[in-house]
């Protein structure tokens, strides 16, 4: 298989399923149609985006499928509200599945960081160190996404929304302070 | 997934993961920390890459392996390293031999 093509297949299928929602919710929910303009637009532009950078596109294309299937999630969401499959009453049991389901595509992508995102030329002496801070993120990741998950479980909606997020920020922030004492560390040594 | 398990059940293949975890190595680089033959240790980078454990690239004259393994992959690793199961067996239903 050609190399590459497995991020360029998970892009089109992720971009096509936002485009087709965001066409559906046009024609069922019209008076709000610029929200589904905009959101329609947003994943080809950045994508467009992607295509015109040469380095580590592959990587950029997962993390495009990764923001379109969070998009579709939404969308989805407004169109079972929209469309009546959701009932007012119900409203916090389709949050509490929006964030189960943005917990488990973080969790997803996390355990495939470290395996897709093969930039790295094996051969540079900063392998090792890329290598290290890959896995690290994917590792944070991981674990940043089911903590995530298990608060949208566990915890009342209302709290869910906010205490979720407290993982996640921990878990970036954590990979921040990595990459920029990884970096350090480099520029000492030289 | 029976590929991975199989990969995973040998302890000579995990220390190569183990060791690729720090940094690409090249095969002799790799062959070096070994006391087995370069037949056998060719089998086993053959096994780890049909896995989609490791993935090789060729540099100069050398060949060089990198780590490809997701989390769960590496957890898989973890847990057969800590509690010495014999995945490969369960995996293939017979004790395997290079």
């Amino acid at each position: 298989m050609r190399r590459g093509f497995n991020s360029l297949a998970a892009a089109v299928v992720t971009v096509a399923l936002v485009e087709a929602l965001a066409i559906a919710l046009f024609l069922i929910v019209p008076e709000k149609r610029i929200y589904w303009l905009i959101a329609g637009l947003t994943m080809p532009t950045l994508w467009a985006g992607v295509e015109l950078i040469r380095r580590d596109r592959r990587s950029l294309r997962w993390g495009i499928s990764y923001a379109a299937i969070t998009l579709a999630l939404a969308e989805a969401l407004a169109i079972a509200r929209a469309t009546g499959a959701i009932a007012a009453q119900d409203e916090s049991v389709a949050l509490r599945s929006l964030g189960i389901a943005c917990g488990l595509v973080i969790v997803f992508f996390g355990n495939l960081a470290p395996k897709k995102t093969t930039c790295v030329d094996p051969a540079s002496p900063d392998a090792g160190r890329r290598q290290k801070l890959q896995r690290y993120s994917g590792w944070v990741l991981v674990l940043a996404g089911l903590a995530n998950t298990a608060i949208w479980v566990l915890a009342p909606v209302k709290q869910a929304a906010l205490w979720s997020m407290v993982p996640l920020a921990a878990g970036l922030a954590l990979i921040a302070l990595r990459i920029a004492s990884s970096r350090a560390t480099r520029e000492n040594r030289a | 997934m029976s590929g991975v398990f199989r990969a995973l059940a040998d302890p000579t293949r995990r220390r190569v993961l183990a060791l690729l975890r720090e940094k690409p190595m090249s095969a002799g680089e790799l062959a070096g920390q070994f006391d087995v033959s370069k037949p056998t240790m060719s089998a086993h980078f053959t096994v780890l890459r049909e896995a989609g454990l490791i993935d090789a690239a060729k540099h100069g004259k050398s060949i060089i392996y990198r780590l490809r393994m997701s989390v769960l992959e590496e957890a898989l690793m973890g847990l057969a390293q800590t509690v010495g199961l014999d995945l490969g067996a369960a995996a293939t239903g017979k004790e395997e031999t290079l």
